[in-house]
């Protein structure tokens, strides 16, 4: 059984100068314990996705559907139910780690906050301090366990410190041991080493690749690198203007791409072995008003009558292989 | 072919100060460049890569003259900029040194139509004398294949790689003959990316343009770049043309980072597994502290005790043109 189901998600924000169709149309599984990268250009809704399944999205949003979570409708929940699966199994590594954690708090009540905040959606003050003084010590030792097992050698001195103490490098290998202390069964990481440098990059995507070995959970990994995401999913999902254009294994994805969109993005990433930069004509989307038919239809060097009337559904090609494009769907 | 050297930096250094206390009192020096030299020849494309805050910036930002250089000297068509004291001569030289900033929503004025921005550095240059604005601002546009109906528009209408494009026709509004290009694509996607790459690809033929370029990203410098140089903490760690760099890395900062390039295809993964190197421990060392000898060293899993920690490995030619940094190779 998949562990996350979402099917049908529709999110709109409702602006000043209209409704942002946003999301249109996602459906997607995840199974148990892989490891999934969503992947797209920016503004293309990938965090948005990964909002609605947190439900952390701004009151503006207007999210239609159905998220399931073993079987659970996520978005039919009450709030109090809801905090509670959502501290007991999932967990979220974001993007910027220094815009993540406070600078007025050190590492340690970083910690401390987030088991004693877990599973709530509210703690009295009354409640805060007595907690606090119950768990703390408890928690900290864990924390220095988890501290050692993203490779950090001094857990105290780290504990103890505040953001602008750290690099950006430690503070994402604090965000990640947060993010596993609590054992969840879902990690949602929403780029969680873009703002990195390659070897820090390099260094963060082997500790989640072994952490994967060690605890078993599943992850969504969201990315607009490619090359980030062969590293570290075994399923890509490639989504286009709030739409999800394919959906195949990393191998298939980057060496058989079949959607013009994927096809035009492999082209377009300079690779170290040479070769010519394509490049995909055209730019961002109005989200206010998306092109009729397939959203891709004003930039695709494919398009036919077809995709400006009507939006392609996605069909399976090959086994797990699965593309939203009349054109290709045709030639199958 | 003879080489003609367009832009020679010798030993350019720039230092920054800590201070400290109501008098401002200089406690240290954050050495952001230190004792940099490189050669670019006209016409070509000399990358500068590096992590962020290894001083990449700043040593582009020091070329143009945003900073002032504390030491060294930046010879500019036979001519060192940081000599001149004569103002006008400067303006003179100054204009054929043009700037693309990385992240274009910020290099652009929000309250100024695109027509103000491009043609704001005639105004500075005083160029504009008998030509009409509207005339060279819709030629520049058309030089980065944007039309007419941008002139009106304003920053905040366009999209990142439209932006870009219009910063990109600034720089070329004094027709400058070397752009110092700070990271011009990073804060783009990598579609947009290709399309930027390709317009620089084809100005640079079309005026005979000689790009600075400063990056992260290696992949980016494998397209475009003719020479390389790596820049590590502050310094030149290694320098080289294009190929020789690329298949032959030497020192063990370059051979660390192009093994941790995220690659897609096969044959990336087997050109970079080529270079299976452990990844070095740490993090880059404080430009306020730098570690004496190598500032490698430290990270270095090839370091020899009592030689890299010490002194400063000169630069050395391993072939020619390509230069390296390191103990391994003297």
């Amino acid at each position: 059984m998949a562990l996350l189901e979402i099917k049908d998600l529709y999110v709109d924000f409702r602006t000043v100068d209209g409704l942002a169709k946003v999301i249109d149309d996602v459906s997607f599984d995840v199974k148990e314990g892989e490891s999934l990268a969503l992947v797209g250009e920016s503004g293309c809704g990938k965090t948005t996705i990964i909002k609605a399944i947190l439900k952390i999205l701004p009151d503006y949003a207007i999210v239609r559907g159905n998220i399931k979570f073993k079987g659970i409708n996520l978005l039919e929940l009450d709030e109090d139910k809801f905090y509670r699966i959502k501290g007991r199994d999932f967990s979220y590594i974001p993007q910027e780690p220094l815009t993540a954690l406070s600078p007025l708090y050190t590492i340690a009540d970083h910690f401390i906050d987030l088991f004693v905040f877990s599973g709530k959606r509210k703690v009295s003050w009354f409640e805060y301090g007595s907690l606090r003084k119950k768990m703390s010590s408890e928690v900290l030792e864990k924390a220095a366990e988890y501290l050692r097992i993203v490779k950090i050698p001094d857990p105290d001195r780290v504990l103890n410190s505040y953001t602008i103490q750290l690099s950006g490098g430690m503070l994402q290998r604090c965000l990640i041991a947060m993010a596993i202390a609590k054992n969840p069964s879902l990690i949602l990481a929403d780029e969680p080493t873009t703002a990195l440098d390659v070897i820090t990059q390099k260094e963060i995507l082997n500790l989640m690749k072994d952490l994967r070995k060690r605890v078993k959970t599943t992850i969504i990994y969201i990315t607009h690198n490619l090359g980030v995401a062969r590293e570290i999913a075994e399923r890509i999902i490639v989504m286009y203007a709030g739409k999800i254009v394919e959906i195949a294994s990393s191998e298939d994805v980057l060496l058989n791409p079949l959607h013009p969109y994927t096809k035009g993005l492999i082209e377009s990433i300079p690779k170290l072995t040479g070769g010519e930069l394509k490049g995909i004509e055209g730019g961002v989307i109005n989200y206010y008003n998306p092109p009729k038919g397939c959203r891709f239809h004003p930039r695709c060097p494919l398009a036919r009558d077809i995709c400006r009337r009507e939006a392609p559904k996605l069909i399976r090609v090959n086994r797990g292989h699965l593309v939203a494009c009349h054109i290709i769907g045709e030639r199958i | 072919m003879t080489k003609e050297y367009i832009l020679q930096i010798k030993n350019l250094k720039k230092y920054f100060p800590i201070t400290a206390g109501i008098l401002g009192k200089v406690v240290g020096w954050i050495k952001a460049v230190d004792d940099v030299s490189f050669n670019v020849i006209r016409g070509s494309t000399y990358a500068v890569v590096g992590e962020s805050g290894c001083g990449k910036t700043t040593l582009g930002r020091t070329i143009v003259g945003i900073y002032e250089p504390t030491d060294g000297s930046i010879i500019f068509k036979g001519i060192d900029l940081t000599k001149i004291r004569d103002k006008k001569r400067a303006l003179e030289y100054k204009r054929k040194l043009a700037m693309v900033f990385q992240d274009p929503t910020s290099s652009l004025n929000p309250r100024r139509k695109i027509v103000d921005i491009v043609t704001t550095p005639l105004d500075i240059y005083r160029l504009n004398r008998g030509r009409d604005k509207l005339e060279v601002a819709s030629e520049l546009l058309k030089l980065v294949e944007l039309d007419e109906t941008f002139l009106y528009r304003y920053p905040h209408e366009l999209s990142g790689g439209q932006r870009q494009r219009v910063a990109i026709a600034r720089a070329l509004a004094s027709e400058p003959e070397l752009i110092i290009l700070d990271e011009p694509t990073s804060a783009l996607d990598v579609s947009v990316q290709a399309k930027i790459l390709q317009l620089l690809e084809r100005l640079q033929k079309k005026l005979n343009l000689t790009y600075v370029l400063i990056t992260h990203d290696l992949s980016v410098v494998k397209h475009v770049a003719d020479y390389v140089a790596v820049m590590y903490a502050g310094k030149i760690v290694e320098e080289g043309p294009r190929e020789e760099l690329f298949n032959n890395p030497l020192h063990p900062y370059t051979r660390a980072l192009l093994s941790a390039i995220p690659v897609i295809l096969p044959e990336e993964v087997d050109f970079v597994s080529r270079f299976k190197v452990p990844l070095p421990d740490g993090e880059p060392p404080k430009l306020s502290d730098p570690p004496p000898g190598c500032r490698f060293h430290p990270r270095c899993p090839n370091a020899i005790k009592g030689k890299c920690d010490v002194k400063t490995p000169p630069f050395i030619e391993v072939k020619p043109g390509h230069r390296v940094a390191c103990y391994l190779y003297t």
